[in-house]
């Protein structure tokens, strides 16, 4: 192993956890609103897919930056990292609107549910940052 | 060697310990913020709907009230589609010891423009009513007009907007201040807008199963009585001579909310003490068992000249930090966890929820801090107390 290669360390694997868990719980106990009685979405349903469609990205970065040993490479990923959970935060209700109904499953289960992963990915990708750079 | 930053060294240098540590005060400061958070909104919640609740009874059709439970219908906005006559009224205003009686018209739209599930719309006489006006006056000063609307708080949509309903448009004229009872997520209007919403519904073909016409129908009237007449008098009167209706004393239906809060909080309380007592006595073993294995450390630094109380500090400002970490964590965690998921917390516990002021939370979160601090500190006193009693020549001759 070259002097400038990493093991992966535990943030690695929180990492990965926490970017499993963000797609796993949109498609399954915090997805959305269901479709109406006439088949048609309410836009609620478009800001689950872009969610759902960074949270991919976000399990894909993690992925990578568990396996790849550069230093370099992985303060970069979690430098990506950062600003996609960032705007996961602000994409349900403040880019893409919700259903009107406050008490409705994108509110109640969606929305806070993707908050929560996302602020808690930033926070572990700026601490496996700082680590990654102290190294 | 500089002494001062020997705690913070000491720290970094055993990261799984002090993870660890810092984990054990995080569960006690989580549970104490986020259970002391959710049980104020209760009381807020509890309090708002008291202070809302106007009236001393409550009349009903009678087969509704033997359909559903009245104390989440009436008391936490689920009010539904129900009808009778609208002379009972007049009976009701009537009756001896009734001061005020005021009616209201439900309709749960089956769809709305903007939502897959019913949208309650609550009908109400401006010029009458007691219950609804003097919450909706806080925060709208001029008089609702015909096909405008007031929507709950927790309604997101913009006023001046339109909210289409049976393929009628009406205006938001105003939002109302939030009551952390599904109040919230109603939309109110003139008993006369409801009744053409419900004639609208009656075009499109859907059956609102009425029992007469709309603009002779109400679905509740609400009844204040006079002072010194009894509530209970007035609704055994009324159930006893106005047919087809349930009158029901609605200090009974908040005794019920009380009992199910004070449910909740016993049991908070005691998870609370549970944790406390928990990870005071885990703190108190681990600092133990940390000062048994550092008993070299401590004695070499009795050698190179530190006094008893310089170590003892040392070990205070370990612990001060621990707590002070951990404290922190925990309540950022009950933070993370309680305001995005409240809706969810309020739909589990089925109690009104009503956050506390910014600056009611800024104090918990304060006092949390203090208390895990101290707790902290509390367990470590005794393994500060023995390390003023360390033998030293007897540690450094052990080997």
């Amino acid at each position: 192993m070259r002097h400038s290669e990493k093991r992966a360390g535990a943030t690695d694997f929180l990492l990965l956890l926490l970017t499993i868990l963000f797609p796993a719980g949109l498609l399954s106990v915090f997805k959305g609103c269901p479709a109406g009685e006439d088949g048609s979405w309410m836009s609620c349903h478009w800001a689950e897919m872009a969610v759902l469609g960074i949270s991919c990205v976000l399990l894909i970065c993690a992925l990578i930056h568990l396996f790849v040993p550069d230093p370099g490479v992985k303060t970069g990923i979690d430098a990506a990292v950062i600003p996609m959970a960032a705007l996961s935060i602000f994409l349900p209700k403040n880019l893409i609107r919700l259903c009107m109904m406050a008490d409705m499953r994108c509110h109640v289960y969606m929305r806070p549910f993707t908050a929560v992963l996302s602020a808690l990915i930033l926070c572990m990708a700026f601490v496996d940052l700082l680590l990654y750079k102290r190294k | 060697m500089d002494f001062r930053k020997l705690p913070i060294r000491n720290l970094v240098r055993r990261p799984g310990r002090t993870a660890t540590l810092v984990l054990l005060v995080l569960l006690l400061s989580f549970t104490m913020f986020g259970g002391a958070l959710t049980l104020l909104s209760i009381r807020g919640g509890t309090k708002s709907l008291e202070g809302r609740l106007g009236a001393d009874v409550i009349v009903v059709p009678s087969e509704m009230a033997s359909k559903v439970n009245l104390d989440n219908v009436l008391l936490m906005g689920t009010t539904g589609s129900y009808y009778m006559k609208a002379d009972i009224l007049d009976q009701i205003r009537a009756v001896e010891g009734v001061e005020k009686a005021s009616a209201q018209l439900f309709m749960a739209s089956l769809r709305a423009s903007c939502c897959s599930v019913a949208v309650q719309v609550i009908g109400f006489d401006p010029e009458e009513d007691f219950t609804v006006q003097p919450w909706i006056t806080r925060s709208f000063k001029r008089g609702l007009g015909d096909m405008e609307v007031l929507v709950g708080s927790r309604v997101s949509t913009e006023v001046g907007g339109n909210i289409r309903i049976y393929e009628k448009d009406c205006r938001v004229a105003g939002r109302l201040e939030s009551t952390g009872t599904q109040m919230d997520t109603a939309v109110y209007a003139t008993i006369d807008t409801v009744r053409t919403l419900i004639k609208a519904a009656e075009d499109l073909g859907h059956d609102l199963k009425l029992p007469g016409d709309p603009s002779e129908l109400v679905s509740a009237v609400y009844v204040k009585v006079s002072d010194g007449a009894s509530a209970d008098n007035a609704a055994g009167y009324i159930n006893g001579h106005i047919r087809r209706t349930e009158a029901i004393r609605t200090k009974n239906m908040l005794t019920d909310v009380s009992d199910s809060m004070a449910g909740v909080s016993f049991v908070m309380t005691i998870l609370i003490a549970a944790v406390w007592l928990l990870v005071f006595f885990l703190i108190l073993i681990a600092f133990l068992m940390i000062l048994r294995e550092r008993k070299k450390e401590f004695a070499s630094l009795r050698v190179l000249g530190a006094s008893s109380g310089m170590l003892s500090s040392m070990v205070f400002r370990e612990t001060a930090i621990i707590s002070f970490t951990g404290g922190l964590a925990g309540i950022a965690l009950a933070c993370l966890i309680v305001f995005p998921f409240s809706a969810l917390i309020e739909k589990m516990l089925d109690l009104p929820f009503l956050r506390p002021a910014a600056g009611t939370i800024a104090g918990l979160a304060v006092g949390t801090l203090v208390m895990c601090m101290i707790t902290g500190i509390i367990a470590s006193a005794w393994s500060a107390y023995k390390l003023g009693h360390v033998d030293v020549s007897m540690i450094l001759r052990e080997e």
